[in-house]
């Protein structure tokens, strides 16, 4: 490994964009569309996810209202919902999906991370285990094509830690769980304002 | 460089997958001057200066968001073109699947 070393600094968010709800006319686009509205509908009213409720629980209460989360967007997905853990990791990483459940960074759950952040997190997690139902049941999603490529995706995964942020964000399994988690973020907490 | 000595060198020295290692010289050949400089610096001589925008680095990316120092200079490439996206990005961090 090369010897370089420099220091950093850090900047602000801004994951104010509108919902996107226009139905391009795909089958797989208008269903996902279906989901956000009802993911929305149904997840706005969870009053563990306001911001006054979620400072006043503790990590255990937080990781039970994000295995809420997850028992209703399974719901919503309609295939079987999956346990929600949590983990020491680093900062910079939100989470991950290993195949049977969803794992939460324990640091972000225990600290002042805004629960926008956690509830964006337990909803892309909750997509990639979306996106694994459809490739081991065929069908499940009418769009083959998708499928293969988010099957290949998986088989060839594209870390941030090896290939940098880019191109880890725009692979197939990634911009799709990174577009439908903010959708359904900022359709929950505009109705929370 | 050229395609066989940077897919070799990504391939044995840093372990990419021969698929990966081309995905990555595409990106090589289309990255800006200065992150071309400091990628070609690495492979001949095993180091390269620092490079700093918008409050990211080299060394923060490695520390920060434990990338390699190839995958910090691609991020720091898309810094520098898409500013404001690749930023808000990196301060959502990122996920795993296994």
């Amino acid at each position: 490994m090369s010897d370089i070393s420099e220091d950093v600094s850090s900047g602000e968010i801004d994951a104010t964009d509108n919902i996107d709800i226009t139905d391009d006319g795909g089958d797989f686009q208008g269903e996902t569309d279906t989901q956000v509205h009802s993911a929305i509908e149904s997840l706005s009213s969870m009053d563990e996810l306001s911001p006054e409720t979620w400072e006043g629980l503790d990590s255990a209460e937080r990781l039970g209202a994000l295995q809420n989360v997850e028992n209703q967007i399974a719901g919503v997905q309609d295939r079987p919902a999956i346990t929600v853990t949590s983990q020491d990791l680093p900062d910079s990483v939100y989470g991950g999906y290993d195949g049977e459940s969803i794992c939460i960074n324990q640091g972000h759950l225990e600290g002042g991370q805004p629960v926008e952040e956690m509830f964006d997190t337990i909803i892309h997690e909750g997509r990639h285990a979306y996106q694994d139902f459809a490739i081991e049941n065929p069908g499940f999603v009418d769009d083959n094509s998708l499928v293969n490529s988010w099957a290949e995706n998986k088989d060839n995964y594209l870390s941030a830690e090896e290939y940098g942020q880019e191109t880890y964000q725009s692979q197939p399994l990634e911009t799709d769980a990174w577009n439908y988690a903010e959708s359904i973020k900022n359709g929950v907490y505009e109705n929370k304002e | 460089m050229e395609k066989k000595e940077f897919v070799d060198w990504l391939s044995d020295k840093w372990k990419y997958p021969t698929k990966g290692a081309e995905l990555l010289f595409n990106k090589y050949l289309a990255a800006a001057p200065e992150i071309k400089e400091r990628l070609n610096d690495l492979f001949h001589a095993g180091s390269c200066s620092p490079f700093e925008i918008r409050g990211f680095s080299i060394a923060s990316l490695m520390e920060g968001h434990h990338m390699n120092a190839i995958a910090a200079l691609f991020t720091l490439d898309w810094l520098l073109r898409e500013p404001e996206k690749a930023e808000k990005s990196l301060h959502k961090g990122h996920d795993f699947i296994k």
